[in-house]
């Protein structure tokens, strides 16, 4: 629950922040600031059972894949001033974020996950119909079928945008379990918790829908 | 083009949104979490309120059996129960001998002893009393004794015990496994062989695998084992037994997959199932074989079961699980049955190590990764003589 409070007075203080930067943005008049979002996105996680049996520990692990659906808010969160250090730079150089939640399922156990992210990356805006990004991103996944299984997300999401609604990201993390599931089996006992460990595979498809946006 | 602006959009995922609230509406048996129902109703045991007598026989039809056919009847009185053998319920050339169906009768008897000791009645055993009648595998005589102090955990363990077809941790066994495990078994004339040597495990797994071939190259077994598949609700709550998806150990994915795309042909399930036989199903701490000593004693047999059903409770009730690898058995009877080349005998009585004893229940125990999900069964109600 803290790092949801975090995550949430993270995302309250980039929507200020990105408030205060002002109406000088050339933006604002042809472009939606915030910018709601839906996306699928298949990746996996893994998980370790420790049997702690006749004094020593045997560590099993699994690998398994999950789906989310998420929603979400792109926002800006910072421009070049716009007595910046290169006009090239302030047209095709910015930050923004990306706020979602959602629901997901996985595949080996069926747990319901109920993912809460938020994304920092530096845009490129290569072209007009190109930008790349590239970040890094902070969540949570909160294992609603098993509370102990939970665990934080620390991610490097890369993405490429066509046409600036089209998205695909590629967002490998660092998964960090926040609990473990301990019970007593013959021997000693058993300890079931998701697996401290690189992912490299998650990969979103995100659909930025600028009509809902302000 | 008319550009779509936020109140379009809002309908349209407002539609979205019940669309999907009906479409899962209407698949009725929800695909996604287990199957539920009057089908698996007796799991709810003991139901409240029924008599020492009831307990014991509803204990009875919650046993390990071959492949859930759940071959017994049962005459039940205040003073005693009659275990009877439904011969029509075998799996045909799968159990040519009916081994195995006189083993899961040993496990029903072992649970309606254990129900009725806890629920306060001696439970005195008496197999094949009547040479006359066969099919009349065991009486018990009921009579009344004190309630025991203590909850016996075998009890406990009666309606949570299911086969556990999913993956094992990969995990050495305990040092004290072997003398526990051997400790509950004390028919006389059976002996535990539990395989704990890792290359005495490794000839079970390679035994085991070529037999699941053999027995899928078989297309007479093939057959007589698929025809005990239930796929659909509908099936399931007509027929109440028999091998289920979500009993399979398959993920989650898999069985919603599995019932989404309808019943696979027997090819595909026995692909299903030597994959399994080979990956997940290959993991397990010790594999363990009771054998006895005549070939196809019927007494024997009901022993057997009595002290796997025992096995199996006992692993629920201390974390672990059990699940019956009997692909060699069913070979090895096979081969005595046609006449084949003793090649799965030979494996067995190798891996027994004593000559004159019979391979008669193979199964793998170790500590698993979820918790098993139940099979369909049939009440009480449709058993009873």
């Amino acid at each position: 629950m803290a790092t949801l409070a975090v995550l949430v007075a993270l995302g309250s203080a980039l929507c200020l922040r990105t408030a205060a930067l002002g109406a000088d943005d050339s933006d604002v008049a042809v472009a939606p600031r915030y910018v709601p979002t839906v996306a699928v996105a298949l990746g996996s996680f893994d998980e370790r059972l420790r049997l702690h049996v006749d004094g020593s520990d045997a560590d099993s692990f699994r690998s398994q894949y999950r789906t989310l659906l998420l929603v979400g808010l792109a926002h800006p969160v910072a421009r070049w001033p716009a007595t910046g250090p290169h006009p090239a730079w302030r047209e095709h150089l910015w930050v923004d974020g990306h706020l979602s939640t959602g629901v997901g399922v996985t595949f080996d156990t069926g747990h319901w996950h109920i993912p809460v992210r938020e994304d920092i990356t530096l845009a490129y805006g290569a072209r007009t119909w190109l930008t790349l990004r590239s970040g890094l991103g902070l969540g949570v996944t909160f294992d609603a079928s098993a509370g102990h299984r939970t665990f934080l997300e620390l991610g490097i999401p890369l993405a490429i945008a066509l046409f600036r609604n089209f998205e695909l990201v590629y967002r490998p993390m660092l998964v960090v379990p926040l609990g473990s599931e301990t019970s007593p089996v013959f021997g000693g006992q058993r300890e079931l918790a998701t697996r401290l460990a690189f992912l490299p595979f998650e990969l979103l498809l995100r659909f930025r829908i600028p009509a809902l946006g302000w | 083009m008319n550009r779509l602006d936020r109140r379009d959009w809002l309908k349209g995922i407002g539609g979205a949104a019940a669309g999907v609230v009906v479409l899962r509406g209407g698949a009725g048996c929800g695909y996604f979490p287990a199957e539920r129902g009057p089908a698996y109703a007796p799991w709810s045991f003991p139901s409240s309120g029924s008599p020492p007598e009831m307990v014991a026989a509803e204990a009875a039809i919650l046993a390990s059996n071959p492949h859930n056919t759940q071959p017994w009847l049962l005459h039940v009185t205040s003073t005693a129960i009659d275990l009877h053998a439904d011969l029509a319920r075998n799996t045909g050339s799968v159990d040519g001998l009916m081994r195995e169906l006189h083993i899961g009768l040993g496990c029903a008897l072992e649970n309606l002893v254990i129900a009725a000791k806890s629920s306060g009645r001696s439970a005195d055993v008496v197999l094949l009393p009547d040479p006359a009648t066969p099919t009349l595998v065991a009486s018990v005589t009921l009579a009344v004794i004190e309630l025991p102090p203590v909850a016996d955990p075998l009890f406990l363990a009666i309606p949570t015990r299911h086969t556990n077809r999913g993956r094992y941790a990969s995990a050495s066994a305990a040092t004290a496994l072997p003398a526990a495990v051997a400790a509950l078994v004390t028919e006389p004339g059976v002996e535990l062989t539990l395989l704990v040597a890792e290359a005495d495990m490794a000839t079970f797994r390679s035994g085991t695998n070529e037999a699941t071939v053999a027995f899928i190259a078989d297309p007479e077994m093939s057959h007589d084992s698929n025809l005990w598949y239930r796929h659909t609700a509908d099936e399931i709550l007509q027929h109440r037994d028999g091998i289920t998806l979500d009993a399979s150990g398959n993920g989650a994915a898999t069985r919603f997959f599995g019932k989404s795309l309808g019943r696979p042909s027997d090819a595909t399930s026995n692909s299903y199932w030597l994959d399994a036989t080979r990956g997940i199903q290959a993991t397990a701490s010790a594999y363990g074989i009771l054998s006895s000593p005549s070939s196809n004693g019927r007494d024997d047999q009901l022993r057997v079961g009595r002290a796997y059903q025992r096995i199996a409770l006992w692993a629920i009730s201390q974390g672990m699980a059990v699940q019956p690898l009997n692909q060699m058995a069913e070979m090895q009877d096979r081969e005595e049955t046609k006449g084949l080349d003793p090649r799965f005998t030979g494996v067995l009585g190798g891996l027994v190590g004593q000559s004159g004893r019979r391979a008669q229940m193979l199964f793998r125990i170790g500590y698993p990764w979820d918790v098993a999900l139940e099979s369909p069964r049939r009440p009480l109600a449709w058993v009873r003589l």
